[in-house]
């Protein structure tokens, strides 16, 4: 028998096993070695895994994706709540700063109303009894120190005199409306809506002094704010218009939210009991229509029988 | 002898434990987490938006 090569080949079974088969010692040679780690190495290089060894590197690849898109939300997350947060602080510094202003705004006009009111009370004489004029205005009013004349001595305390009875009651009234602008849920969104209508200055002036007259000025100041349309309709009139519009508001609400008008009891002596006693029955007479046949029986019968007696009727 | 062996898995429908109960979760709920980045994107694009006309105001 001419010596040839023997192949064996498995693709089930190991080196090993293939020399048994081949009638071979199980070990193999430093050359097979070599070849078969070779081929090994091949299969690694060229994705030729079992099943299990692929399926688990894909599910490691899918979980470490899972991992990198799990920090990238965790981080949108964070930015989109910082960036929530800046818009809100800005918002919520705007809204503020449109309040203070209006009641600033509504504070100034009470108290140049107040100073007209003394200045109309007592003539020209009356800037003692003035309230004091404010900071800002006393920087607007800038004069030279020396056409200043020095107040008389008497007049100084008269000068920085407490408030007086009307600029309480404006103060409260101006606390009141707060009060009842902060117990609003929506009290942001009705100030920024109130404050987004184009008021002229002479117009605010009006309406402020409008406003502070009426007794029920905390309702109409509520009113003006909470109704858009209304207040968007007085902006749109003149000074004059709006005045007039404001007092017939005032008396309306001021209507609504009265009391109702008392009962007037009468001191007079209660009126005389009905009569008490058995109700009068007129007879029927035989020709009435309305007469039962009982009773026309009845009085058939005395009939008869007054006629046998011989009374005549 | 064997030569090969040919693994048809889930094509004719059998379930496979690995790939249905390990790979098609984790693949469902990477695309929810993409999803999620994606509308976070969108939000912060409007809440870019926002703040810049607020402080242009």
């Amino acid at each position: 028998m001419m010596g040839s090569d023997i192949t064996v080949s498995s693709t089930s079974d190991n080196l090993a096993q293939v020399r048994e088969a081949a009638g071979f010692s199980p070990e193999s040679t430093p050359e097979e070695q070599a070849e078969q780690q070779e081929i090994s190495q091949a299969r690694i290089d060229n994705g030729n895994r079992s099943s299990i060894e692929k399926m688990q590197l894909r599910i490691d690849r899918i979980t470490g994706q899972r991992y990198e898109q799990e920090r990238r939300a965790e981080a949108a997350e964070r930015e989109r709540n910082e960036l929530r947060q800046r818009l809100e602080q800005m918002e919520s510094a705007q809204t503020n700063g449109h309040l203070d202003r209006a009641l600033a705004a509504e504070y100034r006009a009470a108290e140049l109303e107040e100073r007209l009111r003394a200045y109309e009370q007592y003539g020209s004489d009356a800037y003692a009894n003035a309230p004091p004029a404010t900071p800002e205005e006393q920087s607007v009013e800038q004069i030279p120190a020396e056409q200043v004349p020095p107040p008389p001595p008497e007049q100084q305390p008269q000068q920085q005199a407490p408030p007086t009875e009307e600029q309480r009651r404006q103060q409260q009234r101006q606390q009141r409306f707060l009060e009842l602008l902060d117990k609003r849920p929506d009290a942001e969104e009705l100030v920024k809506r109130f404050v987004s209508i184009p008021v002229s200055p002479e117009l605010e002036r009006a309406l402020s002094q409008a406003i502070l007259n009426t007794p029920n000025s905390v309702e109409v100041a509520m009113h003006l704010v909470e109704n858009f349309d209304v207040m968007q309709k007085i902006s749109k009139l003149s000074p004059d218009q709006a005045q007039w519009e404001l007092a017939r508001l005032s008396g309306r609400l001021e209507a609504n939210n009265s009391q109702p008008r008392p009962v007037v009891i009468s001191k007079a002596p209660p009126p005389i009991p009905a009569l008490s006693g058995h109700p009068m029955r007129q007879s029927l007479g035989i020709d009435d229509p309305n007469i039962s046949q009982s009773e026309f029986r009845k009085i058939r019968d005395q009939q008869e029988r007054d006629w046998r007696r011989g009374v005549r009727r | 002898m064997e030569t090969g062996k040919v693994q048809l898995r889930s094509l004719y429908g059998r379930p496979d434990p690995v790939y249905d109960g390990i790979i098609r979760p984790l693949q469902y709920s990477n695309r929810l987490l993409l999803e999620i980045i994606e509308s976070y994107r969108r939000e912060i694009e409007d809440l870019e938006e926002r703040l810049a006309e607020k402080a242009g105001e």
